[in-house]
């Protein structure tokens, strides 16, 4: 348990030895002697690489123990190194990275360098003379997102939960009930089953009558939010982590009676779509190419799509590169990866507006293979269909 | 506060009341002190450090530290740029206005939305002085410093955290109230405690509902650890503490247990509260209710020190001198700090904003620890208001040993 009661963390101590040698087998192909990780916490690299959230700084050199820069207040409370190679220190220290580059080495590699303060910088200039900045950003998600064994064993546990919190739903999401009310239930139910010490990322969307247009734009309502009426349709999105820490994701539309006609046709394109793309997910294909030809697929079978980044990696956090509309989107895929995937189908309403439309998809998820994306859920498919 | 009058934001489930006058209070506020000290706009960063954004904007916070940089003019709507990105004139020319009342990232009436910084926001209000203010300065990126330093000849900058420090501190009327509520909350919350503390249960379990209890409130907000921030530890009445750290599933309460609480919760637009007590499933001991009341004792003693014109350590330095008399140890932890936005705003210990007089409208945590023989300590915690005639008890909950 992490602070007595916390979501339980799993990293074996050989996990995070792999994971030291991937991140240092990428700084040796850039040729970088250090990488400094800043921002950490939001990407997950700090999880991935220390198992804590906290730090302001990770410093992995080439060699030695791993440096975790944390607040003074997170070094004054109990911190339990997850293995005896990570130190932790509560400032920012230029010497440490000049301790650990070798002489005359001058190329540093970093996650996020636009982050980096002036004057962590102007200390850095001034330990260690002038130094090259490096981003490997990219070529380090790269190789972070084909998971290992372990890894893969904790988000079938993650898998797991979403699908038992998806099968609850009729219980959860009825008629009568406020979407805010039914939100929290669901995030209380996830942290039951697991989930918990990062963003719970559970919410409803969509919801209204479901042939009206509406419910996806987001911002302010009064409170206690919309109550569900029979004849609703509304988007249950789950993509939280698990019992480990390791994120996942699941969605499906409810439905409170019958279905339409026209919610049928859409929901079935979505799943098509999906299927479409996801048969793509292949070694070799990068997710710009699979995004491409999966646009001209929905339009062939008649629909349109938008440009929404529905093809992305999940890890510590629940939205990793290499991704769409991002630099990193032309990244080759490998085998391994794990990818969500949820091709957005619009969908526009006689009678109103032609210019109002909103989107319908399936959220699963996938891991690359040369046989192209294998789901990682059995979950069906189909609308969840609810009783008034 | 009557909660069926105030807004739900959509996508994280939390609480928004704060009115148009309020903002524009602040605001106001902002651009005298830009007056004061010559500066022409503000810049501020660091959205997750001082609650800026919030206090900007009546938003909740942002997820990512380098996203968000909002600039106040001197005059007209405020600029927030939603991206750490920094903007070439060629890219500024031809970004695609956001539809704000589309997007997530919707603040309010006041406030444009943009994907990346540019210097213009900032040049274009700058008066002979060239002189800009900013949050937080000593953390400005260098990406941002050499971008701002080399699109604005002859710009200077200036440190305004102090002075914002001090505007953020002390709250308003309107503030005061919704403060009061966040912390009505904190006593709902904790009246249902004896409904969660039960034998049997894990200490994960309790937290698990008085988390869900809170949301039930109008708490909110994905990140359950921050937005509920729980201590919670249990050992048997007299005991030493358990060792951690504790191998799942954690530690099972029982009969005899002495638990301690201690609950920071985000109540109604964004504001955090305090409360902290000690529950007993059975009876107390003699000791265990001795040393309660040395919590509380101390507590007052730092609560008569919250006076105007004093510093917090004034206040902490009362609470130990009590504690010392007592003969027990005392406590060095920060346990007297300013509460709004963050937990520990200024005054806070620790930060430069240590220092800062007490002012009438600031309010303030007071939670010191009585810690005996290895035991798990005592936690006496509390909200308080400092009046022009002393500090004011917000949290209501009754400051007794909770005995099960």
């Amino acid at each position: 348990m992490l602070d007595r009661y916390e979501q339980v963390l799993y990293c074996s101590p050989a996990e995070f030895e792999r994971r030291w040698a991937v991140a240092r087998e990428v700084m040796k192909d850039r040729g970088v002697d250090l990488l400094v990780v800043l921002e950490g916490s939001y990407e997950g690299y700090s999880l991935w690489l220390a198992a804590l959230r906290d730090p302001r700084c990770i410093i992995l050199p080439a060699e030695g123990s791993l440096v975790a820069v944390v607040e003074d207040s997170v070094l004054r409370k109990k911190i339990y190194p997850a293995h005896p190679d990570i130190e932790f220190v509560g400032e920012f220290d230029p010497g440490l990275l000049k301790g650990r580059l070798g002489p005359g080495r001058r190329r540093i590699g970093f996650v996020h360098p636009e982050v980096l303060r002036a004057d962590w910088y102007d200390g850095m200039v001034e330990a260690l003379g002038p130094f090259e900045i490096v981003d490997i950003g990219i070529d380090l998600d790269a190789s972070r997102v084909v998971k290992s064994e372990e890894e893969r064993f904790l988000i079938g546990e993650s898998c797991k939960l979403h699908e038992k919190l998806m099968a609850a739903v009729p219980q959860i999401v009825r008629v009568g009930r406020p979407v805010k009310e039914i939100t929290d239930e669901l995030i209380y139910t996830a942290c039951e089953l697991g989930s918990g010490g990062h963003f719970v990322h559970l919410f409803l969307m969509g919801y209204g009558p479901q042939d009206e247009p509406g419910g996806l734009e987001m911002g302010r309502r009064k409170y206690p939010g919309y109550v569900l009426r029979p004849g609703d349709r509304v988007y249950v999105l789950l993509e939280t982590n698990g019992p480990g820490g390791h994120y996942c994701a699941l969605g499906r539309y409810a439905v409170f009676g019958e279905p339409s006609a026209e919610m049928r046709k859409h929901w079935d394109m979505a799943v098509r779509a999906q299927a479409n793309a996801a048969r793509m997910l292949r070694p070799g294909v990068s997710v710009r190419e699979v995004f491409d030809l999966n646009y001209a697929f929905i339009e062939g079978c008649g629909f349109t799509t938008n440009h929404q980044n529905y093809l992305h990696s999940l890890g510590f956090q629940y939205g990793e590169r290499p991704y769409l509309n991002d630099p990193s989107e032309t990244v080759p895929l490998r085998e391994g990866m794990f990818y969500l995937a949820h091709p957005v189908i619009m969908r526009r309403y006689p009678g109103f507006d032609p210019g109002m439309a909103d989107g319908v998809f399936a959220l699963d998820t996938f891991f690359v293979t040369r046989e192209g994306g294998i789901r990682t859920s059995d979950f069906s498919q189909d609308l969840i269909v609810l009783p008034c | 506060m009557d909660i069926t009058k105030t807004m739900l934001e959509v996508w994280d489930g939390r609480v928004h009341s704060l009115s148009d006058g309020e903002k524009a209070r602040r605001l106001a506020a902002v651009r005298k002190l830009l007056e004061e000290s010559g500066a022409s706009a503000l810049v501020a960063i660091e959205m997750d450090k001082g609650g800026y954004y919030q206090w900007l904007t009546g938003a909740c916070i942002s997820e990512r530290p380098s996203e968000e940089v909002i600039v106040v003019p001197p005059e007209g709507r405020m600029i927030m740029s939603l991206t750490s990105r920094l903007f070439s004139d060629e890219e500024q020319a031809r970004y695609r206005k956001l539809d704000d009342h589309k997007s997530q990232d919707f603040r309010d009436d006041y406030t444009d939305n943009v994907p990346a910084l540019h210097y213009r926001y900032v040049a274009d209000h700058l008066g002979p002085g060239k002189k800009a203010g900013f949050v937080f300065l000593d953390a400005i990126r260098k990406n941002m410093r050499d971008y701002l330093f080399g699109s604005i000849p002859g710009l200077s900058l200036v440190d305004l955290t102090a002075g914002m420090e001090r505007l953020k501190a002390i709250k308003s009327g309107e503030e005061i109230a919704i403060i009061e509520a966040v912390a009505g909350l904190h006593d709902r919350l904790f009246a249902t405690a004896a409904c969660a503390i039960r034998s049997g249960r894990l200490e994960s379990e309790v937290v698990r509902e008085l988390r869900a209890r809170a949301y039930q409130m109008g708490s909110g907000g994905e990140d359950v650890t921050r937005t509920v921030v729980v201590d919670l530890s249990s050992s048997p009445e007299g005991d030493k503490a358990s060792v951690e750290p504790l191998a799942y599933p954690g530690r099972r309460l029982a009969h005899g247990d002495r638990i301690n609480l201690f609950v920071r919760c985000i109540g109604y637009d964004d504001y955090y509260g305090a409360l902290g007590r000690c529950f007993v499933i059975g009876q107390p001991s003699e000791e265990t209710r001795r040393l309660w009341a040395l919590a509380v004792g101390a507590q007052d003693a730092a609560v008569g020190a919250l006076r105007t014109g004093n510093r917090i350590a004034d206040a902490m330095s009362a609470a130990n001198a009590y504690l010392v008399e007592n003969g027990i140890e005392p406590d060095e932890s920060a346990f007297v700090y300013g509460m709004g936005y963050l937990i520990g705003e200024a005054p806070c210990p620790g930060t430069p904003s240590a220092d800062m007089a007490l002012e009438a409208g600031m309010t303030l945590a007071v939670a010191p620890r009585v810690s005996a023989r290895g035991m798990d300590p005592f936690r006496c915690a509390d909200l308080f208001l400092v009046t022009p005639g002393g500090a004011r008890r917000l949290t209501a909950f009754p400051r007794k040993l909770v005995v099960l």
